[in-house]
């Protein structure tokens, strides 16, 4: 017979309900944003949709540049990007890959 | 019409389930509301079922197609809580899988769906945990984050107060709403509300930033934990999409797709720790959801949130209506990239689902094998290999190429697509001529860009990229010069030869001209920096190598010559400091002031204990006269010059006379601060008709230690003074001589002297000039010409009063020694206030007026009624006194006669110069006197002169005008003044604006002059207030004075024995308040003056 049958639906109440209180994580490490949001895709190859590459390939690295874009603001606003990293790493020339 | 809504109406009741509906489509359901739960528990049923199926199957894309259905699952079922309440819960039993074997009837299964219970009342409650207060909690359920209170041993606690442990933890922002509660152990339910992750992933990542919610709950801290997992991957560009089915039990030939966002590149270490920390809490609206799947889908509901929120700022194009060929199914895609749905051919769709997901698996599938990119420092003929290696497939990395033959079948799966996307992104990896897959030869300039371009790119792609270290920062470039002594040679001092070597630095780096010509050719100029590769500019290249070429010649250089190269003073390409290294006299004295500057003790018989700064300002000196070089002290004014140098002059007593030139209104303090701190030392006053001339003044030099004389005197004696060989000359305030064409500093310049001390609290009042009079005089020659050093020390600042303050950093410890109260180790030293006592001189027209007034009350007989005799000297004693502060304050008091002011009074003389120096610090300064017309004179006579509007507050101003003086200056920024009368701005007022005070006369009160001292110095003042008090030595100012210091009483002043008024004689008089002569500081011409008549007898 299993727990949950037993429990009639109740959670379990040990410690690993509710979690260790004095359980401190790791220090959220400082966000380091892609140079290059379109990268992972690009080196998946084309994807494979009936359409021309370029076609496919524009409307992902729009989404992944805004995706980027929204994550970046998000440890910004939480004091969670690496700036130092970030104002070092802004690629000087084209993508890799293109 | 249930059956008529019934396609329509099971998608409006999924749109609302993944909290996408509307308000009018939420109204459209709540009209049907049993058809909304039927179609729910439907719904509930048919995902279940699907995730039975999705169980049995095999391949690495199980775990997420699971993971989606859990999903889906519980969106549906937390909906049909939400909606029904808890008489319509379901609780799916995942044990099932578990291996538990068939499941019994009987127990709230349903009957024919294995997994599947719908949930009863909660039976036999467990025993809490006894520990903690409750926290705020979070939970899971199915794309939404579901906040209670709660924790062991505490109850759930209420709507209201989950409101407050809300605010606590900063998530109010969040529109949260009403959930029908979270099941707990022990059988309890918490109350809740609930809001899309989408809503409330800006404060859990806050929370896991540790800004706000310091005091939440395990499970909020998880969930937190993991949005700010989720924001890491998705702006490091680690996700890719999926194409689902969003209603899988739909058998017809159409079906709802959407696209999510799932996370790649997924780091296994970090998902297996947090699966093992997940606190039950976090699935407790879903507590089938084992650990491993809810983490996966939290991550994966998180990552697909951030995307979506990133795609709303897109205007994607609309998908087809229905999708039924592969391009209207691409396009269907594309167009929701963003999340949204859309309708296409079943099969189609399921077909396109996998194609893409065996397009993403090289990201999505945890295999542990990785690629290494490893670049190696360039060998000896520059070229830099690049190598591949694998993780993961052996104990230690290994080439690539190597792993693909050696490496059991699955790594060797595992490899090859992972090299396949190094080599899309890295197109380099596959040029002819590389020995093995995986390894090429790279030129200079291609490994620069792997460094600094293409490295991060690959590294965001999920590989680890190994290059040497580099620094993007630009290397300015440094002339260096070695010097060295030339030997068996006669001069010393600045005058000593050296034979000079130059190069050029970029940070350590030192290259000559050969180097520079090499690099200059290169491709791209790198060079190794501190263990770093950095990029060295063209552009300063060129200019590195101009600058050599043009000193190519210049290899002997004078000592004098070496140090105004390194403080940047003489011209050329790439002008500015050099540094200078090697050995000679400039050499061994600029290593000297590189070192930080000692304190010196005082020394013995020194009466007084220095501050720190003035210490630091002793050791400078001696450092000067051990360098055989003049300085100019610039300590701020009230920081305590005088002291420091007669400590100076008291440690070096018996190297020869020193003379000390100052304006006379600080003659006496300079007399009486010898005699203070410095009572061993034989103190002279050169001044006054009966002051010695030629051999007396030789012979009395010889056995004095200080002579101590003013401008105007040294300028008429200079011929008996330059025939005395001076060890030191010390010039007070300086600023004095900062014409060099001045009659004074010409002839200043004709004594001679071993060493020269400028002493000034404002060595830049106009400009660089000033500091270069200044340096010129105390070292002849040394500095260079004045246009170049105006124009060096300049060239890089902004503006003149940058300019001003980078000299004097760039000349401090060295030939200027400079301390300001601004500077905070200084204020920290500092009383509150200081009170300075400054001796001002009388103009041949207020010795005459003074006497003529004194005259007048003795000659003309006093009265014989003791109140009108006490009555008359009264008046005496104020006629006097405004004598003393100027001829026109008297004058103008009796008759209305006299305008101008300038040059008729010492006091004024001296005010002049306070003003000068408050203002060119930036700072206010109040003056107080307690004849008001004589205020408001002074204060039109400021505002003419220094071109700001100085006000005068009096009591015969309108109550509103003075609160506005008051406000005005309070508010003011910068330089400023403001004159008030004692008796009307003596007390109340708050003048914190200000930090110098000037009572331009005394009142026979001391609490008084405190009084309008304390309109500064008081709750509000940040900085130190230096308090300045005119007295003309020798008459009834100074006798008020002693009134003031306690050293008599006022009685003793007019009556000096056990008497009334009336029994005064009028020697008796007269020597109470006449002049004497021993003590009287005439006026003379200062050094403006000189340096005006210079120019009217050019004229």
């Amino acid at each position: 017979m299993s727990r949950r049958r037993r429990t009639n639906g109740v959670p379990p109440a040990d410690g690993r309900f509710w979690g260790r209180e004095d359980h401190e994580p790791a220090p959220a490490s400082k966000i380091r944003p892609t140079p290059d949001p379109g990268a992972m895709h690009r080196s998946l190859g084309n994807p494979p949709l009936a359409v021309s590459p370029a076609t496919a390939r524009r409307h992902l690295d729009a989404v992944y540049e805004e995706a980027v874009r929204a994550a970046t603001a998000l440890a910004a606003a939480n004091g969670l990007l690496d700036t130092e990293y970030w104002e070092e790493n802004v690629p000087a020339g084209p993508a890799p890959g293109e | 019409m249930f059956e008529a809504l019934s396609l329509d109406f099971e998608a409006l009741v999924a749109t609302d389930a993944a909290g996408e509906a509307t308000s009018a489509e939420v109204a459209r359901l709540e009209a049907h509301h049993e058809a909304w739960i039927a179609t729910l528990r439907r719904l509930a049923v048919d995902t279940n079922e699907a995730l039975l199926r999705a169980r049995r199957l095999t391949g690495p894309e199980r775990d997420q197609v699971v993971a989606d259905l859990i999903d889906e699952r519980e969106r549906v079922s937390t909906a049909l809580h939400r909606i029904g309440g808890d008489d319509y819960a379901i609780e799916f039993d995942d044990d099932v899988f578990d291996g538990d074997g068939p499941h019994q009837d009987g127990d709230g299964r349903h009957p024919d769906k294995p997994g599947l219970r719908l949930a009863e009342a909660a039976g036999d409650a467990e025993e809490l945990l006894a520990t903690g207060p409750p926290t705020l909690q979070a939970s899971w359920a199915a794309g939404r984050v579901v906040l209670w209170g709660g924790g062991p041993g505490a109850a759930p606690v209420s709507a209201e107060a989950l409101v407050e442990l809300i605010d606590d933890a900063g998530a109010k922002p969040v529109r949260w709403e009403l959930h029908g509660g979270v099941p707990l152990p022990g059988g309890a339910r918490a109350d809740a509300v609930t809001a899309p992750a989408g809503q409330a992933l800006g404060w859990l990542v806050g929370v896991g930033s540790g800004q706000v919610g310091h005091d939440v709950g395990p499970s909020t801290r998880w969930l937190a934990d993991m949005a700010t997992w989720a924001t890491e991957l998705v702006a490091e560009g680690r996700m890719v999409p999926r194409l689902r089915r969003t209603r899988s039990r739909e058998n017809g030939p159409t079906g709802s797709f959407s696209v999510r966002w799932v996370p790649a590149l997924v780091d296994g270490d970090r998902m297996a720790s947090v699966i093992a920390r997940m606190p039950g809490a976090v699935s407790a609206c879903s507590s089938s959801q084992p650990a491993d799947g809810m983490s996966r889908a939290v991550l994966a509901g998180m990552v697909d949130a951030i995307c979506r929120e990133g795609a709303t700022r897109l205007v994607l194009p609309a998908a087809p209506p229905s999708a039924k060929t592969p391009v209207d199914l691409a396009e269907g895609v594309l167009a929701a990239l963003g999340g949204a749905r859309f309708d296409a051919a079943v099969a189609l769709g399921e077909d396109l689902a996998g194609r893409i997901d065996r397009w993403t698996r090289p990201v999505t599938a945890e295999t542990g094998v990785g690629l290494v990119v490893r670049l190696a420092p360039p060998d000896r003929e520059g070229v830099w290999l690049l190598s591949v290696l694998a993780s993961g497939v052996e104990s230690s990395l290994v080439p690539v190429e190597v792993a693909m033959v050696t490496a059991g079948r699955a790594k060797r799966i595992a490899v090859e697509p992972q090299l396949t996307r190094l080599e899309r992104l890295y197109p380099i990896l596959g040029r002819p001529g590389g020995q093995r897959r995986g390894e090429v030869a790279l030129s200079t300039d291609e490994a620069w860009t792997l460094m600094s371009v293409t490295g991060p790119v690959l590294e965001a792609a999920g590989f680890d990229v190994q290059v040497p270290p580099l620094s993007r920062r630009r290397p300015s470039p440094a002339l260096r010069m070695f010097a060295d002594a030339v030997p068996h040679q006669t001069a010393v001092g600045a005058q000593q030869l050296c034979q000079v070597r130059w190069s050029v630095v970029f940070d350590d780096v030192e290259l000559n001209a050969a180097d520079i010509a090499k690099l200059a050719a290169e491709a791209r100029p790198l060079v190794k920096s501190r263990g770093r590769w950095i990029e060295l500019d063209r552009a300063d290249l060129q200019e590195a190598a101009a600058a050599l070429a043009e000193r190519a010649t210049n290899t002997q250089l004078s000592g004098a010559a070496v140090l105004r190269h390194a403080l940047g003073l003489e011209s050329g390409v790439m002008g500015g400091p050099v540094t200078v290294e090697g050995s000679g006299w400039a050499a061994d004295l600029l290593r000297a002031t590189a070192q930080p500057l000692l304190p010196a003790e005082e020394p013995a018989g020194f009466r007084g204990k220095l501050r720190e700064y003035q210490a630091q300002s002793l050791g400078w000196l001696s450092f000067l006269d051990s360098a055989g070089l003049g300085g100019c002290l610039a300590l701020d004014m009230g920081l305590g010059k005088t002291p420091t140098v007669l400590a100076h002059l008291l440690a070096n007593r018996g190297d020869g006379p020193a003379l000390v030139i100052t304006p006379p209104a600080v003659l006496g303090n300079w007399a009486a601060e010898a005699a203070r701190f410095a009572p061993a030392l034989e103190v002279v006053i050169h001044h006054g008709p009966g002051r010695a001339e030629g051999e007396a003044l030789a012979k009395l030099v010889s056995r004095t230690d200080v002579l101590l004389t003013t401008y105007g005197t040294a300028v008429r004696d200079v011929d008996d003074l330059a025939a005395i060989d001076w060890t030191r000359t010390i010039v007070d305030e300086a600023q004095t001589i900062k014409n060099p064409s001045s009659d004074a500093a010409q002839c200043l310049r004709r004594i001679p002297s071993r060493s020269r001390l400028a002493l000034t609290g404002t060595p830049i009042e106009n400009g660089l000039g000033d500091l270069w009079a200044i340096l010129d005089y105390a070292n002849p020659g040394l500095v260079g010409a004045r246009p170049a050093f105006v124009s060096h020390l300049s060239r890089t600042s902004n503006g003149p009063e940058a300019a001003g303050e980078d000299a004097l950093r760039a000349l401090n410890g060295l030939l200027v020694f400079r301390r300001t109260k601004a500077e905070p180790a200084i204020a920290a030293e500092l009383p509150d206030k200081i009170d300075q006592l400054d001796h001002c001189s009388l103009t041949q027209e207020q010795i005459g007026l003074y006497q003529a007034v004194l005259d007048r009350l003795l000659n003309e007989g006093l009265d014989e009624d003791p109140n009108a005799r006490k009555g008359q000297i009264l008046a005496a004693i104020t006629a006097l006194k405004q004598i003393c502060n100027h001829p026109n304050a008297y004058l103008n008091a009796e008759s209305g006669e006299g305008t101008v002011l300038d040059g008729r009074s010492g006091k004024l003389t001296r005010l002049d110069e306070i003003v000068d120096a408050v203002f060119a610090a930036g700072e206010r300064v109040l003056i107080f006197t307690h004849f008001a017309r004589w205020g408001e004179q002074l204060a039109g006579y400021l505002t003419n002169r220094t071109g700001r509007r100085v006000a005068c507050y009096h009591g015969g101003l309108a109550a509103g005008v003075r609160d506005r003086l008051v406000r005005e200056f309070q508010e003011g920024k910068g330089a400023g003044a403001l004159v008030l009368s004692l008796k009307a701005g003596g007390a109340g007022l708050n003048l914190t604006a200000a930090n110098h005070v000037v009572l331009f006369d005394r009142w026979w009160n001391p609490a008084t002059e405190d009084q309008a001292r304390d309109r500064s110095w008081r709750i509000g003042q940040t900085r130190t207030v230096v308090s300045h008090r005119l007295v003309c030595p020798g008459t009834v100012d100074e006798r008020v004075e002693e009134v003031v210091a306690g050293k008599r009483q006022i009685a003793d002043l007019v009556l000096p024995k056990q008497s009334t008024l009336a029994d005064l004689a009028p020697d008796q008089l007269r020597a109470a308040l006449g002049l004497r002569t021993d003590a009287l500081v005439e006026d003379e011409p200062t050094g403006a003056e000189v340096a005006g008549r210079d120019e009217e007898d050019a004229a």
